[in-house]
């Protein structure tokens, strides 16, 4: 909190001697190399204040928790939670997953494991593994085919909480998540928690980038969002849900390929509040090849436009719903606009730059950033428990990574809008977790 | 090697690295299109997996085996 305090005005102090020194070096040049000097101004004046707006926001959120945290209920008070288990070709990792959950520190609650027709041998794993103790169960249902919001909808009906968490069979939660997120939901005016996803493979580049991008582009993001209890997506890995609330807006749809994303957005419609704990972590497999993290973005493109576009309705629902209005613009502007932005400034930055030899302001440009990027990478591993060393992946991240998946996310929405077909696209585990 | 060089050839490299990124973005995502259409058409993943298996005789261990090896080898 205190390094984030300090980063703040450290970071605003940064840009304006860099947009000062661009602007002195560009004085008195020709059109197109101020030209240039402009675009690097304005790029830099939109990436820098959606920086700032997520670290202080989030650090808002932050000191909003610590101010209102009350001292941690009895085991009473506490209320039975179902943690469902959707699973789709999982043997690899399903054991150790519900391994996993069976350890969690909680007084009373049932895993509902469904499996959505596997092909592989998933059902009698987790069905070998079935108990039914005084305060927790284990249950194991099967069932033929038809997708993972199908799957959530069957285990919510067979579930007995009044809570439920739902996770992904191929990640690890940690054993305080159900500690940690029931308490949100004593104030009724909360339908969802969402936790923290850490990336457990971290064996590669691919996959160090991906765990630096989850507490940095995700996680922060969340933590933002969440000041204003508008966490725009409770991620599968992780997420606690009033059934009740989720019941009364018809459960789990599967007309998208984001169904977390695309309950989460009902949920804020029907005027639940969405938080997020920041400590209830859950470790997950991430894509280990590059052309497994592109087939992972492009459903994640296609589902959140196609989740968002759902809700274009309320687009200007400014007045009746604000808050909906406000999250649908900017998610819109998240998925679309912001990548493509980044594409065409990048581009013309380079064909300035090479055209008009503008070295300096090229090379004072990358500079700031980088800074930025680190200061964002410290401040983001000091308040999670990721691990220091992902800071060091801050200097490939925006000039490798985020060019990747910005050109990923263009391509996939230009699919989304000319209909190209899609499927799931299930992803091949290593059972890492 | 003088401060103006150094921040040219400094620049120049990140020009390098940007556009190689781009161009290997772009590489990448048509890459990714042809694998899945390959998988597509040879069912080797996901629902059009359980598809043929379902045609070929439902979830048999000899069935199994087969998707197993077909994807091995792919």
């Amino acid at each position: 909190m205190a390094k984030g305090l300090i980063l703040l005005p450290a970071l605003c102090l940064l840009v304006y001697y860099g947009a000062k020194h661009i602007t002195e070096i560009s004085a008195g040049s020709d059109p197109l190399t101020k030209a240039g000097a402009l675009t690097i101004l304005i790029f830099s004046a939109l990436v820098v204040s959606r920086y700032l707006f997520l670290l202080l926001f989030s650090m808002l959120n932050l000191l909003a928790n610590i101010l209102r945290k009350e001292p941690a209920p009895s085991t009473h008070d506490l209320p039975f939670v179902s943690v469902l288990v959707p699973c789709y070709n999982e043997e690899g990792v399903i054991e150790r997953s519900l391994e996993s959950l069976m350890t969690i520190d909680y007084p009373s609650y049932e895993i509902i494991v469904v499996d959505d027709g596997s092909v592989d041998d998933t059902y009698a794993v987790a069905k070998a593994m079935e108990f039914n103790d005084e305060n927790r169960s284990l249950r194991v249902f099967k069932k033929p085919n038809a997708g993972k919001a199908s799957a959530l909808n069957y285990a919510i009906e067979r579930s007995r909480g009044e809570l439920f968490l739902a996770v992904d069979a191929d990640s690890r939660v940690s054993p305080d998540s159900l500690r940690l997120m029931a308490p949100y939901f004593k104030d009724g005016r909360v339908g969802a928690v969402a936790g923290s996803v850490y990336v457990v493979n971290t064996n590669n580049i691919w996959t160090n980038l991906q765990a630096l991008e989850y507490i940095q582009g995700l996680n922060l993001v969340r933590n933002g969002q969440a000041f204003f209890r508008l966490v725009n997506i409770v991620p599968g890995p992780i997420g606690m849900f009033r059934t009740e609330a989720v019941e009364s807006i018809g459960g789990y749809s599967d007309d998208t390929f984001a169904e977390d994303c695309d309950l989460t957005l009902r949920l804020i419609e029907a005027g639940y509040g969405i938080d997020y704990e920041i400590d209830a972590v859950s470790y997950t497999e991430a894509p280990e090849s590059l052309l497994d993290l592109l087939k992972q973005r492009y459903r994640w493109t296609r589902g959140i436009l196609q989740s968002s576009l759902k809700h274009r309705g309320k687009l200007l629902a400014v007045v009746s719903n604000p808050k909906l209005s406000l999250l649908l613009w900017y998610m819109l502007f998240e998925a679309i606009l912001w990548p493509a932005v980044s594409i065409a400034a990048n581009l013309f930055i380079l064909f300035t730059s090479l055209v008009t030899g503008m070295a300096q302001m090229l090379v004072y440009w990358w500079i700031i950033f980088t800074i930025l990027d680190i200061s964002a990478g410290i401040y983001c591993v000091s308040v999670t428990k990721e691990r220091i060393r992902l800071v060091f992946y801050t200097i490939y991240y925006r000039i490798f990574f985020i060019n990747i998946i910005n050109i990923a996310k263009v391509l996939a929405t230009a699919e989304e809008f000319f209909g190209v077909e899609m499927s799931w696209g299930k992803l091949e585990r290593k059972g890492r977790i | 090697m003088s401060t103006d060089q150094l921040l040219t050839l400094m620049a120049y490299l990140i020009v390098a690295i940007t556009a190689a990124t781009m161009i290997f973005g772009v590489v990448a995502y048509f890459l990714y299109k042809i694998r899945e259409k390959r998988r597509a058409k040879t069912g080797s993943s996901g629902a059009e997996n359980a598809k043929e298996i379902e045609k070929k005789g439902a979830g048999t261990p000899q069935n199994m085996r087969y998707f197993v090896r077909r994807r091995i080898t792919l």
